[in-house]
């Protein structure tokens, strides 16, 4: 997070961003999914990365809730996972 | 593209959302209570938080903090705003994390009658007061290996249980000067070592003294304690593999000095302070037994009413799970007594009622029905029908956890019963009884007497024994235990000890 109280979405690709929330503690991954999904367009892709184990499963409630699609989860290594999320 | 996160970064290092995985709830909020103490105004705002976020359910817990139940992660940032504006924090849920890190300080339990007990040799809020300022949100105590439990008290009967603190000080009198003695490395959970009660420290502790001497393991605990694995991650697991020794050494070479030697338990420890018990000042106390810590949010601004009205508008939770009003003058004793009959609070039955404790495992998803909550309302009141007043004259303390973590120390209870689901597939609970903990100058955890037992007969069972130790003659179920082996007591509950 930036000292100015903004985090930045990386831009992997026209209309594919990253979200690195890793470290944070509940709720913080899930409400970070909420504002990042809230900016972006409908159509785009969030690829976010949590290692809190809660937010695995308060971030796809979230993006059902606002209802958008989860695309893929995977498992970046034995402590992490990528959740993909198209917003509708 | 950029989100907004001003808010979020004030709140990251001093508020989150604890796991749920019961009931529906999925998240929880534990509000931290400094010394247990909040103000009328304080409590009706946390009864409007829990009817604007968590259904108007809150719990009371064995650490004096408020639990409230089903907080959507949506809310939490205007919860967490709300608590800020209040004064409050609450823990911080690094067990969510898998590695051995992100553990914090969680509320040091004080005395809940400190300041006003007749009996105390100190008033140890302002000594609390240094270390939570200290503590809270500090991010050099934000990533230990796992949670650090202190606990400090002044009273006689040691109601803050040292013995199963990572460190738990209380105070003693030496060569005519008051001061602290300390007890390490406890714990009764099933992390590495298994349970464990704390040891004495051997030193004499000024008050002067306290502050470093807790942040000095506090920060032994950072430095030293094990990271492999969360289950070896406890303060307890270092205490046990150096021994209280080095750790003493430790701490002395962190202090830059020598500590004064003292070898000391406390005579009497984990007792509540029930009933009506009158102040120092005059004014008397009262402890509503709450059974298991549950309290409505209509009853939580019915008690602040009260307060309000008789009282200084001040109440504070036990480590009982109880809450009390203080500073109540004698002639608005009977009307405030009167009040909170009305409201289902009554004040009155035997000691049990303020002594009976029950984790929250209905909610975190560990346990099946019936609930340790359930379960310790349902003994208690069992053996008030089957024993009446027979029970008024009886100390007896009945934790129940829902399983071998132990929130509600159960190896420490005069009984304790774990739960043990039936199968993975029958969402059904059974207990494992246990008898004869103790904490004080015959500390003990205690044994195993029965397991699996079907929760229909863990009432019969239980009524059984108490009917054993009335006859024989007890006031003390404590001493009932250690006056019997565990095979004894099995046999007199006609069950196969195992």
């Amino acid at each position: 997070m930036t000292s100015h109280g903004k985090l930045g979405l990386e831009e992997l690709e026209k209309g594919r961003y990253a979200l690195d929330a890793l470290g944070y503690s509940c709720p913080y991954p899930e409400v970070l999914v909420r504002r990042a999904l809230k900016t972006l367009s409908s159509g785009d892709v969030l690829e976010v990365v949590t290692d809190n184990v809660p937010s695995f499963e308060t971030i796809l409630s979230a993006a059902d809730k606002l209802g958008c699609t989860v695309l893929e989860t995977t498992d970046v290594d034995k402590t992490s996972r990528k959740i993909i999320i198209k917003k509708g | 593209m950029e989100i907004e996160t001003d808010d979020l970064m004030r709140f990251m290092d001093r508020y989150s959302l604890g796991r749920d995985r019961g009931l529906g709830s999925h998240q929880f909020l534990r509000i931290k209570v400094p010394a247990g103490t909040l103000t009328s105004e304080q409590l009706r705002a946390i009864a409007q938080m829990s009817d604007d976020y968590g259904r108007g359910y809150t719990e009371i817990t064995d650490r004096q903090d408020i639990q409230l139940h089903w907080i959507e992660g949506e809310h939490a940032p205007k919860a967490f705003a709300r608590m800020e504006k209040l004064g409050f924090t609450t823990d911080k849920c690094g067990q969510a994390f898998p590695g051995a890190r992100y553990g914090d300080v969680r509320n040091i339990v004080v005395c809940p009658v400190a300041g006003v007990d007749r009996d105390e040799l100190i008033d140890v809020r302002p000594l609390a007061k240094k270390m939570n300022d200290f503590f809270i949100g500090n991010r050099d105590f934000l990533d230990m290996p796992k949670k650090f439990k202190i606990s400090i008290t002044g009273c006689d009967i040691r109601c803050t249980k040292p013995e199963v603190q990572d460190i738990g000080l209380f105070a003693v009198e030496h060569e005519g000067e008051v001061g602290f003695a300390a007890l390490i490395g406890g714990g009764v959970g099933a992390t590495q070592p298994g349970p464990r009660l704390a040891e004495p420290l051997g030193a004499f502790i000024k008050p002067s003294d306290v502050f470093d001497v807790t942040r000095a393991m506090a920060e032994i605990h950072r430095d030293h304690g094990n990271r492999e694995s969360k289950a070896k991650a406890r303060f307890k697991y270092l205490v046990a593999n150096w021994g209280v020794q080095q750790v003493r050494e430790k701490l002395e070479e962190k202090l830059g000095r020598k500590l004064e030697p003292l070898e000391v338990r406390p005579r009497i420890s984990g007792e509540e302070h029930s009933g009506i018990q009158e102040q120092k000042d005059g004014n008397y106390f009262i402890t509503i037994p709450l059974i298991g810590g549950i309290l409505s949010s209509e009853r939580m601004r019915r008690v602040s009413d009260i307060v309000d009205e008789f009282g200084s508008g001040e109440v504070r939770n036990t480590t009982f799970q109880n809450m009390i009003l203080v500073n109540i003058p004698q002639d608005g004793l009977e009307d405030a007594l009167k009040q909170l009959g009305d409201i289902d609070l009554p004040v009155r039955g035997p000691p049990l009622r303020w002594t009976a404790i029950g984790c929250a495992a209905d909610f975190c998803g560990k346990a099946a029905e019936p609930y340790p909550k359930q379960m310790a309302r349902g003994i208690v009141e069992h053996l008030e029908r089957r024993f009446g007043t027979a029970l008024d004259d009886l100390k007896l303390r009945l934790y129940v956890s829902g399983c071998p973590n132990d929130c509600c120390l159960r190896t420490t209870g005069d009984i304790g019963l774990m739960g043990i689901p039936v199968s993975a597939s029958e969402a059904r609970e059974l207990y494992h009884i246990y008898l004869g903990g103790r904490l004080g100058e015959k500390a003990q955890l205690s044994k195993l007497v029965a397991k699996k037992v079907d929760p229909e007969h863990v009432r019969d069972v239980i009524e059984r024994l108490v009917d054993y130790c009335l006859k024989e003659g007890f006031a003390d179920f404590a001493e009932f235990c250690a006056s019997h082996s565990a095979e004894e007591l099995g046999s007199m509950v006609q069950l196969e000890v195992k």
